[in-house]
């Protein structure tokens, strides 16, 4: 490694490297818009965690929150922002290079 | 240091596996896969027993209302499963296959072009869809009946008309109860 290289780890975004965040991103990555009720379960957290993770994301400007009524239910949406979308491509891009840098210690140390 | 990669092993594996799933909940097509496959099987005995203007009112009608009633579906579903699937690249790539379907059978009235034009339509539109949805068997299928409008068109088989919606609808219903097996069985897994 070059001096002037960074560090994997000096790539990642402090916003998103945390597991409901990074989840949350994960899943509105590939899908247009998800429910709180669906982001809760597919992530196992509560309803007080999770709204706190997303006020983050949203106030970082990474997703956004839409309220409708749908049959006379309130649902809460969750859609990623194009920002949003580009900082969890470079969080994974970040995330595996310091893994391969990780499983390269280990086949180094062996 | 070793911490922090360990760290993200975890959280990779959290993020990507959280991705998978969501994946694999919005590549479920066995509405519009069933619902055109028995159109496709429909329309043999029509055109056997009828004329082929009499297939032509029933994809002139079935398409597009097959469409409207595949687009309803997957918005019902988004709102009872709460996640939805960017519409834009189905909606063009259905609309496209509508289109196309309709501009080669009329161009084609009478001729191979007739029956195997829509058939290479409907072939490429499937593997769009199976790209979408990264689904190996649905781009695989699209290929195949690619394969097929094309072999037809060569070879002009009798009963052409008949062998490829036999081919495409039997075809597209196997997937779509397939898919529909996969799909309650995730959602078995998710209750």
């Amino acid at each position: 490694m070059s001096e002037t290289e960074l560090h994997p780890a000096a790539e990642l975004d402090e916003t998103v490297h945390q597991r409901v965040r990074l989840g949350i991103l994960a899943i509105l990555s590939d899908a247009d818009r998800a429910t709180f009720t669906y982001l809760r379960e597919a992530l196992d957290v509560t309803d007080g965690n999770l709204s706190t993770h997303v006020g983050v994301l949203a106030k970082a400007g990474l997703v956004t929150v839409d309220k409708a009524f749908v049959d006379n239910r309130p649902r809460t949406w969750v859609r990623a922002t194009k920002k949003g979308r580009s900082t969890f491509h470079a969080e994974i891009s970040a995330l595996r290079k310091l893994v391969g840098r990780y499983q390269g210690d280990i086949a180094a140390s062996r | 240091m070793i911490q922090d990669q360990s760290q993200a092993k975890t959280l990779l594996t959290a993020a990507e596996g959280a991705r998978e799933r969501t994946r694999s909940v919005l590549s479920t097509n066995w509405f519009p896969m069933i619902l055109f496959g028995v159109l496709a099987l429909v329309s043999i005995p029509v055109a056997e027993l009828w004329s082929g203007m009499a297939v032509a009112a029933l994809w002139l009608v079935g398409a597009p209302l097959g469409t409207v009633a595949t687009a309803l579906w997957y918005r019902s579903r988004a709102i009872e499963i709460g996640v939805s699937v960017k519409p834009w690249p189905y909606v063009v790539t259905a609309v496209g296959i509508v289109v196309g379907c309709m501009t080669t059978g009329i161009a084609g009235r009478g001729g191979p072009l007739s029956y195997a034009g829509p058939l290479l339509v409907i072939g490429l539109g499937y593997f769009l869809f199976g790209l979408l949805d990264r689904s190996l068997l649905g781009s695989g299928f699209g290929a195949a009946m690619a394969t097929v409008a094309i072999i037809v068109f060569a070879v002009q088989p009798q009963h052409a008309y008949t062998l490829t919606m036999l081919a495409f609808g039997a075809g597209s219903v196997l997937l779509g109860l397939w898919n529909l097996l996969q799909d309650r069985r995730t959602g078995d897994v998710g209750d």
